[in-house]
């Protein structure tokens, strides 16, 4: 994973005990030998709001050797920068360095101030490997101080010596004799791999020689990689790294491609170590789903496992959804559309939610109309789908997949004043869905559909003869009652029934029968007036 | 599946998560009914069967009724002994009082799966919607508010077959000062509605009312 803004960061250190020029220094260790000396102090010439006059003296002595030490955790790719001011002065007298820099630079790593077996590893490590030590003696008949600044790579897991490749330094020069010159690594490190770097200054001369150190500067170019993990087939990580200042990303096995993607997230919390796609737990570690898949019955899987992760073949396959692992295998598709091995409330679940998607989409859902009940704080969302009367997998829409995706979606805590109606665009929307479509059985529902406003469905009416009928919907409309029936076809007759009793309702009003009718407030014994029933007729509806 | 079951089988598992909230079923109504100490709270489940329809489909509604007021009503009422029983002061179906109409709340019933569903579906709606609802009409005050704030306004939440004529027995009944103005206007309203068809029952309850407050 990489970022796009990959940073560049300083760690200043001037010695200096006024704050009125801040540095990092609470971040460097070693800062012994930190003298008042304003003769030996680079001067930041313009850029001073006092007087400078801090340096760190290192002559080689005893407590002398070894000056400030950072440690930063760096990733792979990182480029550290070193450089700072030196100046020394002619030796004074003989010298015997103690060689302390390996116990340094493991006290600033662990805290510790690198006593026993620390120091006994390194020490060895030094002397085995043959390469640090050769290096610096390498320099050892120069005619400068043995002074350098030092960058010293430690890998996260050190194993073993450590390599050239994994130390830098370079060696004060003629320039710094009595005077402040910059000493500066000859090109920035570049990090191999993740770990550490500890950059210190050193002074280990032969001859006891005050070197003054000032101005140390170190600039870390953080490399845009950020995290990376490598994969086993089904999924179990190894070789992870992740920048300590990076936020996590859990979003890594199994994501998908194409039609096919879901956001399958690593979850660790509690140590659970799956992976959760969208329908089921993944267990990584043993390559197995944690229950069994909605679609076991596709066929091709019989002979599998219902708990099998991309058919035992995670090199071809994935399965963000946790339901099919191969979205171009016809019989997994077909499965899906079939809703193969599903419930029929999962099969209902992912219909509404497709249906919700489908109308959001096409900027055309919510429709609220609250009246009273606003206070109580709940708000009811239609729903319906746009463009055909098909299923969210493209089969086409039943009666009962109609009125699911018209089911209202509770919404609680939400102002209805929020949201307000569409709802005659629904009902014109429904109008057309259904236009020309299946006649019979679900013209009736259609036709309600198609009313507008409050409506009781079913309603029994006694006629003054005492003949029964069922009328399809009863609405009031502006104080006015209107009856519909609903006939399927142009030339569906009315029932013996309804010849019966439309013409007597029509003449003489009727009664309200059953409870049908209190959907609308017409509780059973509510007579009605003299009222003509509508035959509603496909073609009415066009 | 059977009908007569998966019918059986819904109610029995609503009354589990009902019974505890003090609601009964009523087969003769086909709703949770609780008694209250003003009247009876109604969750009306009520069963609806399209031709050629496997199952059936729900339409879930709630209703209130207040006993003084629908006694003083059927005082003059034309409803039998036996149906006076089944009115409720207020209510309808929800979708007709939140969705206008449009057909919301309802769930299709075809297997048993589907009753569980079903089940979990109007349970919940009973907890975010059905009871915020009972807890706010359970006074004659909140009646009052909503029928006769605004009486031109139309409701959803009571026809306007009896709502001129409930309006104003809750008036006459909060002893409210504009009770005159309210049998006024809802008696315009009746002569206007369904050709004055529900004038007479209209005035009958207001003649009832000014005698009742004459002595």
């Amino acid at each position: 994973m990489f970022t796009t803004n990959p940073k560049e960061i300083d760690f200043t250190l001037n010695y200096e005990s006024n704050t009125a020029d801040p540095d990092d220094e609470a971040l460097f260790d070693n800062l012994q030998n930190v003298i008042t000396a304003d003769v030996h102090d680079r001067v930041d010439a313009g850029n001073e709001s006092f007087n400078h006059n801090q340096v760190q003296l290192l002559n080689g002595a005893t407590n002398g050797v070894v000056g400030s030490v950072l440690t930063i955790p760096v990733g792979a790719g990182d480029k550290i920068s070193a450089e700072v001011y030196a100046k020394y002065l002619a030796p004074t007298g003989t010298n015997n360095p103690a060689a302390a820099i390996g116990n340094l630079v493991i006290g600033a790593i662990t805290g510790t101030t690198g006593t026993g077996i620390y120091e006994g590893a390194i020490t060895s490590g030094y002397g085995s490997g043959g390469t640090v030590t050769s290096l610096i003696n390498a320099n050892a008949s120069s005619t400068e101080p043995m002074a350098f600044i030092n960058l010293l790579f430690l890998p996260d897991n050190v194993t073993g010596s450590i390599a050239t490749s994994h130390f830098a330094f370079k060696q004060v020069t003629s320039s710094s004799s009595n005077n402040q010159a910059i000493l500066a690594l000859d090109q920035p490190y570049e990090a191999p791999e993740s770990g550490y770097v500890v950059i210190y200054l050193s002074n280990e001369s032969a001859q006891l020689t005050e070197v003054y150190f000032d101005d140390l500067k170190i600039t870390v170019n953080e490399h845009p990689v950020i995290q990376t993990d490598d994969y086993y087939p089904f999924g179990l990580t190894f070789n992870s790294y992740q920048r300590v200042t990076a936020k996590e990303n859990r979003f890594l096995y199994n994501q998908g491609t194409g039609d096919k993607v879901f956001n399958t997230e690593r979850i660790i919390d509690l140590e659970l170590n799956m992976d959760m796609t969208k329908y089921r737990m993944y267990d990584y570690a043993i390559g197995r789903f944690t229950s069994i898949d909605p679609l076991a019955d596709a066929a091709g899987q019989e002979i599998l496992t219902p708990y099998h992760y991309a058919f035992n073949n995670p090199l071809r396959y994935s399965d963000p959804l946790g339901d099919c692992s191969d979205p171009n295998d016809p019989d997994c598709i077909a499965a899906q559309q079939a809703g193969s091995g599903q419930t029929r409330s999962e099969q209902r679940q992912r219909k509404v939610y497709g249906a919700i998607a489908d109308a959001t989409e096409q900027g055309l859902t919510q429709s609220s109309t609250l009246t009273d009940l606003n206070d109580a704080a709940v708000l009811t969302t239609l729903v319906t789908r746009g463009g055909d009367a098909v299923n969210v997998d493209g089969s086409e829409a039943s009666t009962s997949d109609k009125i699911f995706a018209a089911v209202g979606v509770l919404i609680p805590g939400v102002s209805g004043s929020a949201v307000k109606k569409v709802g005659g665009k629904i009902v014109d929307k429904v109008a057309q869905l259904f236009k020309n479509k299946e006649a019979g059985k679900a013209f009736e529902k259609q036709v309600g559909y198609a009313l507008d406003g409050p409506k009781a469905d079913q309603v029994t009416i006694e006629a003054a003869d005492g003949s029964r009928t069922r009328v399809d919907f009863v609405q009031n409309n502006g104080g006015d009652v209107s009856l519909t029936e609903a006939k399927s076809s142009a030339t569906a007759p009315l029932t013996p029934k309804q010849k019966a009793a439309h013409p007597q309702i029509e003449q003489s009003g009727g009664v309200i029968r059953g409870n049908k009718g209190q959907n609308i407030g017409l509780p059973a014994g509510t007579k009605i007036p003299p009222t003509k029933v509508n035959v509603v007729r496909p073609d009415d509806i066009k | 599946m059977n009908t007569s079951k998966l019918r059986s089988d819904l109610i029995d598992c609503l009354s589990k998560e009902l019974i505890s909230e003090g609601f009964k079923f009523s087969k003769a109504r086909e709703a949770f009914i609780r008694k209250t100490d003003f009247g009876q709270q109604w969750y009306t489940i009520t069963f609806l069967k399209y031709s050629g329809q496997e199952g059936f489909e729900v339409n879930p509604g709630y209703h209130v009724r207040f006993e003084d007021v629908e006694g003083f009503f059927h005082e003059t009422s034309y409803f039998s002994e036996k149906d006076k029983k089944g009115t409720s002061t207020i209510g309808c179906s929800i979708e007709n009082h939140l969705a206008n109409g449009k057909d919301a709340f309802r769930q299709s019933i075809e297997t048993d799966e589907d009753v569980a569903t079903a089940c979990a579906y109007y349970y919940d709606l009973y907890l975010k919607v059905v009871a915020p609802f009972f807890d706010k009409y359970r006074t004659l005050e909140s009646l009052d508010e909503l029928m006769n704030s605004d009486p031109e306004k139309e409701l959803s939440l009571i026809n306007f077959i009896f709502r001129g004529a409930k309006g104003a027995i809750i008036a006459h009944m909060l002893g409210s000062d504009r009770l005159s103005d309210l049998i006024k206007t809802y008696g315009e309203q009746y002569a206007k509605f369904s050709n004055g068809f529900y004038k007479g029952d209209y005035d009958k309850v207001v003649e009832n009312i000014q005698k009742v407050t004459a002595t």
